[in-house]
């Protein structure tokens, strides 16, 4: 553990250095994420000028949603996203080699390699929008409160857990240019509350593909909002996912045959 | 050969092009249409209280759906794809000279090309948002009137110029920066919402709505699927339409100085 501290902290220094010789390009990697929050706090602005609620849920509580939205996002895009969309170029170039030779684990080394230093810098924007949003809405008790960050943590771990099943596909298929997409696409899933789906569809976001557990249960969990079912889910599925998918993705890596060689 | 059979045989070359990368583009295109129309279906039917409310800012859900719908439409269509972007790419590369040596415009060129890239993505994208629509609101009665379809094809035609133009002049500034792809990702984002894909842009405050009516981005959904849906009046779609004319023009002017002032700093070295 200590040790994956230390090497990730050298990443981290080195992806600094790295972003600091090209500025513009992490000037403009960090606008990327703040257009996006925009757009998406404009769209549920627009709404509200029309009206108090959407599917229950008022303007001050859709703001905390969108504020953990940003967060678990920008934690993700900051850790994960960069090395996830590496993957299928890993493979065909056969760099993967490099990181199955290192004395360290290869799910670690492929998730954690390269940190986004633009999206550390989103994670303050993020976290600027959820303090203005528990600015107009407290959270539901003290013990929501504290429960909060451990359902943040577990969104991000079903985030990761998604993109290891993705990478996983990339590494078995080889030619996956693009198969990253399909995480982003999917993901639109969980960037709205879940109480706008119907039922049926509810149910799949929670316990077949739980991008309701990115942002929706965290936030029904700080306001006081989630039933015990949608907790307990909210604690166990996420951990369980992150075990599946690592076992998928280091199994694939089996099938992996160093292509570029 | 004429100017005209010049850039038909460009197109041509385009189309193979483009269908080349039919299985990524379908999986892809195909995936985030029936995706993104039916997420929005299911937020407006939230907003609208699942039937409870008659009408939303004066708008019926009918025909709200039927706009987001064709919104997500107008935008898959006349979104900038592949060869705009590979611009970019030929200036950093040096691959540019290909262009420079032949007797043939360089943006005219283009143009055929991406021309030819949303001929394959129509038809596709008109499929899946129909499959999206059908499996969301099965029971909805969705009225299409040909005569609106025919109303609003010269926008569909016209956003897509404009979607391509804003596109080609962003890679332009490859002759002067290293890397525009994230002006291009900027751009895609901003259009969700400024082009009015995931609302009509007719909700937007006043003060907001007289600004995006001067704006060039409504074209590219706002306009084609407002028209389709009944939301914009007939009798307002001349004054649109110059507007829209203006725009295209204003920005091939544009387009035409970038590409002026950076082919002056262009060097493409052969190995």
């Amino acid at each position: 553990m200590l040790i994956g501290l230390r090497l990730w902290g050298l990443f981290l220094a080195q992806a600094l250095s790295r972003e600091m010789e090209y500025r513009l390009h992490l000037w403009l990697s960090f606008l990327i994420d703040v257009v996006w929050y925009a757009v998406q706090v404009g769209l549920f602005e627009v709404i509200y000028l029309h009206t108090p609620t959407v599917a229950g849920w008022s303007r001050a509580e859709m703001a905390v949603f969108l504020g953990t939205l940003f967060v678990v996002d920008a934690l993700n895009m900051a850790l994960f996203s960069t090395n996830f969309w590496r993957i299928p170029q890993y493979v065909l170039t056969g760099e993967l080699d490099f990181f199955l030779l290192k004395p360290v684990s290869p799910f670690f080394l492929v998730f954690l390699r390269y940190p986004s230093v633009a999206s550390f810098l989103n994670l303050a924007v993020a976290l600027t929008v959820l303090g203005y949003a528990f600015s107009l809405t407290s959270p539901a008790s003290v013990l929501a409160a504290v429960a909060y960050p451990i359902f943040i943590v577990n969104g991000l771990l079903c985030m990761l857990s998604f993109q290891a099943l993705i990478g996983a596909l990339a590494i078995r298929i080889l030619a996956a240019e693009g198969i990253q997409q399909t995480f982003h696409i999917l993901y639109q899933f969980g960037m709205k509350p879940d109480s706008i789906y119907s039922p049926i569809l509810r149910r799949i976001l929670l316990y077949v593909f739980p991008m309701g557990l990115v942002a929706s249960v965290p936030a029904q969990v700080v306001l006081g909002r989630a039933s015990e079912e949608v907790v307990l889910a909210g604690l166990v599925i996420p951990p369980l996912l992150l075990l599946v998918s690592r076992f998928l993705f280091l199994r694939a890596l089996r099938y992996y045959t160093g292509a570029s060689a | 050969m004429s100017y005209l059979q010049v850039y038909a045989s460009i197109a041509r070359v385009g189309l193979s092009a483009a269908l080349m990368y039919r299985t990524n583009f379908l999986f892809t295109a195909g995936l985030t249409v029936i995706v993104g129309v039916t997420v929005q279906l299911f937020l407006w039917l939230a907003v609208y209280g699942w039937g409870q409310r008659a009408t939303f800012a004066g708008v019926p859900f009918a025909q709200m759906a039927l706009y987001i719908a064709c919104a997500t439409l107008s935008l898959g269509i006349t979104r900038g794809g592949r060869v705009e972007r590979m611009v970019a790419e030929e200036i950093r590369t040096g691959e540019l000279v290909r262009y420079l040596l032949k007797p043939i415009a360089h943006g005219p060129a283009t143009f055929a090309m991406a021309v030819s890239e949303r001929i394959v993505t129509f038809p596709v994208v008109l499929l899946l948002a129909l499959v999206a629509v059908g499996i969301t609101l099965p029971w909805l009665p969705l009225h299409v009137g040909i005569e609106r379809v025919l109303l609003a094809a010269p926008f569909l035609v016209i956003g897509m110029a404009l979607n391509f133009l804003m596109g080609l002049g962003i890679s332009y500034l490859a002759f002067w920066m290293d890397e525009v792809w994230t002006l291009h990702v900027i751009k895609d984002i901003s259009l969700w919402f400024l082009s009015g894909q995931l609302m009509p842009l007719s909700l937007l405050p006043y003060e907001l709505r007289i600004v995006s009516e001067w704006l060039p981005f409504q074209y590219l959904a706002y306009v084609p699927a407002g028209i389709v849906a009944g939301l914009i009046p007939v009798e307002e779609l001349p004054l649109f339409g110059l507007r829209a004319i203006a725009w295209c023009l204003l920005l091939m002017g544009g387009v035409a100085v970038v590409w002026r002032y950076g082919l002056r700093r262009f060097g493409g070295y052969g190995g």
